[in-house]
């Protein structure tokens, strides 16, 4: 009778984690079907023809790398550069709206990161960081959170804050194990300027609207996203948000 | 201009006192065993070219199934099953969250329900 217990004791948790393996594994076959990168596989390059991309999407997408390259820009309306940049008076308006809710699943704005629960180790950028021997104030805005909410916290997180010389920007850090995401990212556009990182960088903009300068880079622990928007292009301020960049990403 | 960003703040905020909408980033949810059984991401008003499998296995039977949306630029992507609990019984759902761009394709994040917990961000 002891010897059954005992065996029982053993098969039961043996068989849970069985059923949750092979529920995983149908799943994962489900994704791999419909041809779709699979969650935790990793970073990849892989050639641009595989995103399957339709004639349209591959025409803009290419003219707009050439722009890039000609003019470092690529000019449209940005209604994204106008809403960055007018991001202050919006945050003073939910700081209102969301006065004394403290409740850790709402994706309203925080003033500080401890407020905000994450299921990763992230302490928000420092106040001030130094780039090209010059000094860059940091005045934090606000903490919200992005991806999923679990009990362990928010999969991911973002940082608005003004940067003196440079804009309002948003760094967004997604943390691979808290959110099980992975990049298949186009060959042909593989960078490195952030540290070494799997790296891109796009601005877009015009004078009308304002310019938004968004930079990706990539990592085994996170995927990280600094937007930074400004009146103007030039090229001193694209080398400012990398240099940004650059020593977020060192910590 | 200010008059305008003001304005635009304000109505977004109406909005989010309705629909607990999160407002700054996009944020990923499911949910099991509501009327519905579904999977949804979400960015108010900032749409890009979103994808969600939603992954229902009923509990008991082990009965597996999927929604796939496919790729579609929109702000707000949903995998929903109408109904389902409601005709069947106990359910678990996993959503598979996927972005694509001209660089990039992605499995942005994963989600998981057996009940019907609401968060804010919905």
């Amino acid at each position: 009778m002891r010897m059954k217990c005992i065996a029982a004791l053993i098969l039961v948790p043996v068989m849970g984690f069985s059923a949750i393996d092979d529920s995983k594994e149908e799943r994962m076959k489900i994704l791999a079907e419909l041809g779709l990168p699979l969650p935790d596989s990793g970073i990849k390059l892989v050639p641009r023809s595989t995103f399957n991309l339709t004639e349209e999407e591959m025409t803009k997408g290419l003219a707009e790398e050439q722009q890039m390259k000609q003019q470092g820009f690529i000019e449209e309306p940005s209604s994204r550069a106008t809403e960055l940049m007018n991001f202050k008076p919006h945050s003073a308006m939910e700081f209102k709206h969301y006065k004394g809710i403290s409740n850790h699943s709402g994706t309203h704005i925080r003033a500080s990161i401890k407020d905000l629960k994450l299921a990763f180790k992230f302490n928000g950028i420092p106040r001030s960081l130094t780039a090209n021997s010059k000094n860059i104030a940091i005045d934090s805005i606000g903490f919200v959170p992005q991806g999923s909410y679990h009990e362990a916290g928010w999969s991911g997180a973002v940082q608005f804050f003004e940067a003196k010389g440079v804009g309002i920007c948003a760094y967004a850090i997604r943390n691979v194990a808290a959110s099980h995401t992975a990049v298949e990212f186009a060959l042909e556009d593989a960078a490195y300027f952030v540290n070494n990182k799997l790296s891109n960088i796009e601005v877009r903009g015009n004078k009308a609207t304002g310019f938004d300068y968004k930079l990706k880079w990539y990592d085994d622990q996170n995927f990280h996203e600094l937007e930074c928007a400004n009146k103007r292009y030039s090229p001193k301020i694209n080398r400012q948000v990398i240099d940004l960049a650059q020593k977020i990403d060192l910590g | 201009m200010k008059h305008v960003v003001k304005s635009v703040s304000c109505i977004l905020l109406a909005v989010s006192l309705n629909s607990h909408a999160g407002l700054d980033w996009t944020t990923v949810h499911s949910r099991a065993n509501c009327l519905n059984n579904e999977s949804i991401t979400w960015w108010y008003l900032h749409p890009y070219d979103w994808r969600v499998v939603s992954v229902h296995k009923h509990i008991g039977t082990g009965h597996m199934h999927s929604m796939d949306t496919g790729y579609a630029y929109t702000w707000r992507q949903h995998a929903i099953h109408w109904g389902e609990p409601m005709a069947s019984g106990k359910w678990e759902v996993w959503g598979y969250h996927y972005l694509k761009g001209f660089h990039d394709k992605t499995p942005f994040d994963t989600t998981y329900a057996d009940d019907c917990k609401i968060i804010d961000g919905w």
